[in-house]
């Protein structure tokens, strides 16, 4: 390995040279490899006294005239310097003749060296990105177009496929997407791909593409090849694609941070790798795979490793292993599999020393150390090369420990404080409902209790027994009824969860019991409907301590909350552990063993059914290929997974898979199903439909039967019997316990939960567009893109859609920024000054639940209102926008600073306009300029509108006069389209009762809309039509109108049915032929008042001091009334460009 | 394979699907063994199980798939609908949110389901009498708009709950045979064709002559 150039001084002492040349020397340190002798005793002892241990092999750089040398590379074994050496003979060498001074040679070497180090190995500083990574980093985020928080993992050399040439270039993985550049001859190809839109990763070796990675998104292949290390290249895309999918699943936002923790953890002993993220990748996937191994909790950090022995004193022999260090844990693994495991929790350490050899001769004698317990047992590790340091490191870890768990004594735990809940905690049910055993029973029962207890004094008990193949027989023979409860919770290391987590527990119970929610709910319905044979659960004592159990945890864990399944495992479980211990238990599956099973889309055991099915294949190929005909392979086993057997086997026998299922993991459910199908094979095979199948099976599972245990069912198995138990997991373990490794399934869940997740995204995407075309509104490709740019937005803002129960498109939720941008770019309504304004008033109407976020059915309604419901709906839904309460003083404030000033000032303005004929008059009547007059002469608008608002302003509109709800006036404003189906929880009813429920054929009333708001709208409107001096006028006409019709109405409020009458005459006055009926379906003027008169109280009445104000009607009937408004309220704008450029959008930019 | 039991004119699948604990397990137990357990575990995934009755002199073997009614399981269950020709949606009388839910797993099964399954809304639990808090009118009516044939049942009782599925098994033979008489089998594939009540068998060995051999 070639090393920094160091200056050395001695070139000799310590060292003796094996190899010299003019310009180098190849030395071995003293003590290492053939020389023995004093100095090299010496020397040995030196290296073991100092921390740091020189490599023992070395290449200086010197020159003749010189005494300073260079060390140039360094190497831990003599084959590995050889290489150097001879790569200098090769390559530098020759070069070094052309030089003159002795200096240049030096320097040459020197800049060679360096630049290998560099090019080679980019990472030489401890904690910092290198420089070389720097750039590369820049220029990712140049090329791709990167947020600057995105970050860069790792970049490789490797060819992407395009057609059939191989274009070399280099890819980026960073932790949200995966890119490739390439720039040859001229031609760039770049390709940016995102993590959670990848549906498949694999390594692939064919023809066309040979020894390829594979990536496959929902829109395309892509190939990648030659790489220089496929392998980790390959390794590490996974991960990250897992890590996407694990954000999707989980809803958390933003899960992936930097461990900084973990960074320093694994930087001693793990090679440097080209990015710190990459390092903490790494590290994180080797902590993953090292809680996984020893069950422990999942935020337990690997420290370190080092190969040593382990002494067992069972069997007094040294086993070789490896020894994994981390914060609360020191555990050991034996090199042969399952030969002896262990845990030790650092809290329970007492004591470590340096076990010097007393002189025996042994192995394992050398550097060993002797860990102590407070249980006084002790743990002896040899052959520890570097004990010191391991030493060190462990009393560090434990001066860390906080000071509550620190030493835990080996005393009972205090009683209960009595009173503190309502309840006591059971101790295991099987104890209080005992079953009368037949005494051959009991006999077996006994034998087995003496076997584990012989064993145990051997191994030991509790958290830190050797987990020895003696003990795995043991199990698989079947834990005896009385030590299952410890034995599981030490299998499956919830035990270390119930330490680390004291009183928890306790606290749970007491807040879940006292809170009511829809999980609780779900849970008391399922109370009676668990374990129903038992007579634990027959009686309120068990399914009170169920009910704590269940509930507890729902509130510890909420993304999982309660799922039906759990009620099941969780009684039986409380049969065999004292409750803690069995809530524990619970934790344990839910978060470790069974991941993602029982979350909100139940995505764990979907996965598994896949990894299920791919293990079929390879293992049983014919019945493969038989049940996939079926159309029953994905289903077959779901509730065999997701309630451990329990629910399918009789109980008295799930309980048998469960201590393999501890003791082992997961796999032990894969094998014992593979052997279930195997033994069923032929009977399967001759099937001709599912149900058949199906029928097969549970018969087989019913028939299982346990001649070791009593079966507790209150009522006799009436069930043929098939297979003993005891007989099934031996012939599951000789059968499949060598070739379906935990591993292995780890890696199958990794592969499908790309599958998975996929597929749900797909078809809550597929629901959500098929309820969006309901609406009629916008057209299907409109809304297929429509959503992905939701989709965009919800990714960037790291939210991902998160199913929910009311609909579909309820999934998606954005929040007002995200809304904003999006109905910002897309409607043509937000545009201009007001665009701000009118996103929020939009988003107002369409947040009906007002919680500030809109479902992608809002913005797609509203975004299809605008551009393509005809005329009379668009200006129904603006008016609504700005009617109170939806539109409220408060806003009207916010926009401006002071209520009346800016208002009038834009009233001015408006009229000023009308009043000083610059723009050509409309071709209107005589009549209708007197009318302008008339409402420009009736006083100062300015004082006017002053009036209006200080009016409001202190008795205003009172609660009196405001009689719609927000709601009713969101319902009015999306008449038409909101009405079918948008409540789907009083649906149901509102269906059988109202009849027809098509939401009536009239509308609903709208309010009416006082000055204030008014103006808002014609700012509104003024300012929509700016860029069109014929809209433009026309708006100025209308509106005109409109204000003195609101005069008219301030007028005489008594007479408010005539007026609008009148009014709307009036308004029809406007356009020359009386054409009131724009699209057809708008009505005479009399009858369109008739109908609308009726409905909307009239607050004007009870307020004579408020009258100003005007109706749904008049507005719709006055702009309708104006050709060219009516026109422009009527195109049909595509929002495809829009949409395209959102997708365009340089996100650099919009993303801080 | 060649026993009595297997033998049968028609092979017609039927979910059961409503919300958790209205009593579809019941109904099932009830209708296939006769049997009633006022408490037995909740299904997880789907169950199934098969009853053949007569219609017509003909053997029409119903199979029966009865699914876990809990929300998150809605993504799973749906898988199974494919190829029933008939759906028991069942709501709790006694429970109005079950009831209310009724239009929501309407959607699933045109989601999800063939177009052309025939649909029975049944309300279940009619002996909690004192309980009710749908009454059957209101229920009936709904059906009614939404072209469901309606009943109400007792699976603790026994109330209704053959008639149940013999109706709605008639029904489906009903339109299948006179499919079949319309345009004799071919290749034992019935196609759906414009009546609107027409039901879809599964897949081509959904009907099925004497299967046995």
């Amino acid at each position: 390995m070639w090393v920094k150039p160091q200056e050395v001084f001695i070139k000799t002492a310590l060292w003796d040279c094996d190899e010299t040349t003019l310009y180098f020397v190849l030395q071995r340190r003293k003590g290492h490899g053939k020389s023995k002798g004093l100095s090299s005793l010496l020397v040995g002892t030196l290296d073991s006294v100092r921390d740091t241990k020189p490599a023992p092999y070395r290449i200086l750089h010197q020159t003749p005239n010189s005494e300073v040398y260079f060390v140039i590379a360094t190497a831990l074994t003599e084959q590995e310097i050889r290489l150097d050496w001879q790569w200098l003979f090769d390559n530098v060498c020759p070069t070094l003749h052309s030089f003159d001074t002795e200096e240049e040679i030096t320097e040459f070497v020197c800049c060679k060296i360096n630049s290998i180090i560099a090019t080679e190995q980019e990472n030489l500083t401890e904690d910092e990105d290198t420089i070389t990574y720097k750039n590369v980093d820049y220029e990712f985020h140049q090329r791709f177009n990167m947020p600057k928080d995105e970050k860069l993992v790792c970049y490789y050399s490797c060819s992407y496929w395009k057609g059939k040439m191989p274009r070399q270039g280099w890819m980026y993985l960073s932790v949200h997407y995966m890119c490739f550049y390439s720039y040859i001859f001229g031609r760039k190809t770049s390709i940016k791909i995102r993590w959670a839109d990848v549906t498949e990763l694999a390594k692939t070796n064919s023809l066309l593409f040979p020894d390829s990675i594979k990536v496959v998104t929902r829109d395309d292949k892509h190939y990648f090849t030659m790489f220089l290390k496929k392998n980790e290249t390959f390794a590490l895309m996974q991960q990250l694609a897992n890590i996407a999918m694990k954000q999707l699943i989980d809803d958390k936002s933003g899960t992936f941070n930097i461990d900084k923790d973990l960074l320093t953890k694994l930087s001693k002993n793990v090679p440097k790798k080209p990015s710190f993220l990459k390092r903490d990748l790494d590290a994180r996937k080797q902590s993953n795979l090292y809680t996984l191994r020893f069950r422990l909790p999942q935020t337990e950090k690997l420290d370190g490793t080092e190969e040593c022995t382990l002494w067992t004193p069972y069997n007094k022999r040294h086993n070789w292993g490896r020894l994994f260090l981390s914060q609360n844990f020191i555990c050991f693994d034996s090199r042969v599999p399952n030969l002896v495991r262990l845990t030790i929790p650092l809290r329970n350490v007492h004591q470590v020393e340096r076990a010097d050899s007393g002189g025996t001769g042994s192995s394992g004698d050398s550097g060993s150390i002797l860990i102590t317990t407070a249980h006084h047992t002790s743990f002896l590790f040899g052959n520890i090369s570097d004990r010191d340091f391991l030493v060190h490191k462990i009393s560090e870890l434990l001066a860390k420990l906080p000071n509550d768990v620190y030493r835990e004594k080996a005393t009972r735990a205090l009683p209960r404080e009595e009173g503190r809940g309502e309840w006591t905690a059971q101790p295991p049910l099987m104890t209080l409902f005992r079953t009368h055993q037949t005494s051959p029973i009991k006999q077996i029962q006994q034998k087995k209790e003496k076997q584990w207890e012989d064993h145990m004094s051997e191994v030991g008990r509790g958290v830190s027994m050797y987990q020895t193949t003696d003990g795995s027989e043991l199990v698989v023979n079947g834990i005896p009824e009385s030590l299952r409860g410890e034995l599981w919770s030490v299998f499956s290391g919830s035990i270390l969860q119930k330490a680390q987590n004291k009183g928890l527990y306790e606290r749970l119970v007491n807040e879940a019991l006292s809170s009511k929610n829809q999980a609780n709910d779900e849970i008391e319905r399922d109370l009676h409907r668990s374990l129903p044979e038992h007579r634990a659960f027959q009686n309120d004592v068990g399914i009170s301590a169920l009910r704590r159990v269940l509930c507890a945890y729902a509130l510890k864990n909420p993304t999982i909350g309660y799922c039906q399944a759990m009620n099941i495992v969780a009684s039986v479980l409380l049969i065999y552990c004292p409750e803690e211990q069995a809530f524990w238990l619970l934790a344990t599956i839910c978060e470790t063993l069974l991941p993602d099973y029982y979350n909100t889309r139940v995505v764990g055991a979907l996965v598994d059914q896949g990894v299920l099915e791919e293990l079929t294949e390879v293992h049983l190929p014919e019945l493969h290929a038989k049940l996939d005909e079926l159309g029953m392979m994905k289903m077959i086993s779901l509730s065999w997974f997701l309630t451990l057997f329990i629910s399918v086997m009789p109980y008295e026998c799930a309980v048998n898979v469960m201590d393999c299922f501890f003791y082992d993991g997961a796999k032990v459910i894969f094998q014992v199903t593979l052997t279930i199908l195997d033994i069923n094979r032929e009977k399967l095979l001759n099937c001709t439909e599912d149900g058949q199948a199906m029928q097969i099976l549970n018969s087989y599972l019913e028939g299982i039967y346990n001649e070791e245990a009593m079966a507790l069912s209150t009522e006799p198995r009436t069930a043929e019997r098939t297979i003993k138990i005891q007989d099934l997991i031996y012939r599951t373990y000789r059968t499949y316990g060598g070739s379906v490794t935990s591993e292995h399934i780890e890696h199958l869940r990794l592969k499908h939960r790309l599958r998975v997740v996929r597929q749900l995204e797909d078809s809550l995407e597929r629901n959500t567009l098929r309820a969006l075309q309901q609406d009629k509104l916008l057209e299907p490709n409109e809304l297929q893109e429509l959503l992905s740019a939701i989709r965009e937005e919800l990714l960037w803002a790291k939210r991902v859609p998160c199913e929910r129960l009311e609909a579909p498109y309820e999934a998606y939720r954005l929040d007002y920024t995200q809304f904003k941008t999006l109905y910002t770019a897309l409607s043509p309504w937000a545009k201009g000054e007001f665009a701000e304004a009118i996103t929020a008033r939009m988003f107002k109407v369409m947040d009906s639940d007002e919680d500030g976020a809109v479902s992608a059915r809002g913005l797609s309604v509203c975004v299809g209102l605008a551009t393509r419901a005809d005329a009379q709906r668009r200006l129904r839904l603006l008016y609504c926008a700005h009617a109170p309460p939806l539109l409220t003083r408060q806003d009207l404030r916010a926009d401006y600073t002071d209520t009346g000033e800016e208002l009038a000032a834009d009233a001015i303005a408006f009229f000023d306009s009308i009043e000083n004929p610059t723009t050509p008059e409309p071709d209107a009547s005589s009549s209708l300029h007197r009318s302008i007059s008339e409402v420009c002469d009736d006083g100062n608008m300015e004082k006017s509108s002053d009036s209006t608002n200080t009016q409001s302003g202190s008795s205003g509109w009172g609660e009196g006069a405001i009689t719609h709800t927000a709601n009713e006036v969101r319902a009015c404003a999306v008449w038409g389209v909101w009405s079918a189906a948008s409540s789907p929880g009083a649906g149901a009813c509102a269906g059988v009762g109202a009849g027809a429920g098509a939401g009536g054929l009239v509308p609903p009333a709208a309010p009416r809309l006082p000055r204030a708001h008014f103006l808002q709208l014609l700012a509104v409107l003024h300012d929509l039509t700016q860029h069109n001096l014929k809209l433009y006028e026309a708006v100025v006409l209308a509106g005109t109108l409109l204000l003195q019709l609101g005069e008219l109405n301030q007028r005489r409020p008594e007479l408010d049915r005539e007026i609008s009458q009148d009014s709307l005459y009036l308004a029809a006055a406007a356009k020359q032929p009386v054409e009131l009926d724009p699209n057809g379906n708008a009505t005479e003027p009399e009858q369109s008042s008739d109908s609308v008169q009726k409905p909307p109280p009239s607050p004007s009445k009870d307020d004579p001091d408020n009258g100003w104000s005007i109706t749904l009607e008049q507005f719709l009937a006055t702009i309708l009334a104006q050709p060219p408004l009516e026109e422009y309220f009527n195109e049909n704008i595509s929002i495809l460009p829009h949409l395209e450029a959102l997708r365009q959008r340089d996100r650099l930019h919009s993303v801080s | 394979m060649g026993t009595r039991e297997d033998e049968y004119d028609y092979l017609f699948k039927v979910v059961l699907i409503g919300d958790s604990g209205v009593g579809k397990s019941s109904l099932l137990s009830r209708f296939t063994r006769n049997e009633f357990n006022l408490e037995s575990k909740s299904t997880i995934g789907v169950e199934f199980a098969t009853r053949s009755i007569e219609v017509d002199g003909k053997t029409i073997k119903a199979q029966i798939w009865d699914t876990a009614g809990q929300e998150r399981y809605r993504a799973i269950t749906s898988a199974y609908y494919r190829g029933a020709v008939g759906a028991l949606l069942v709501y709790d009388i006694a429970k109005h949110l079950s009831y209310e839910n009724v239009e929501r797993w309407l959607r699933e099964l045109r989601d999800h389901a063939d177009q052309n399954i025939l649909i029975m809304l049944v309300g279940n639990k009619s002996d909690l009498r004192h309980l009710r808090s749908i009454p059957t009118e209101e229920a009936k009516a709904f059906a009614e708009q939404n072209g469901l044939s309606f009943i109400e049942t007792s699976a603790l009782d026994s109330t209704n709950v053959e008639p149940a599925f013999q109706n709605i098994l008639t029904e489906i033979y009903r339109i299948v045979s006179q499919r079949q008489m319309r345009d004799p089998p071919e290749g034992d594939v019935i196609r759906p064709d414009a009546e609107p009540a027409d039901v879809r068998p599964s897949q081509a060995d959904s009907v099925r002559k004497q299967c046995c051999q």
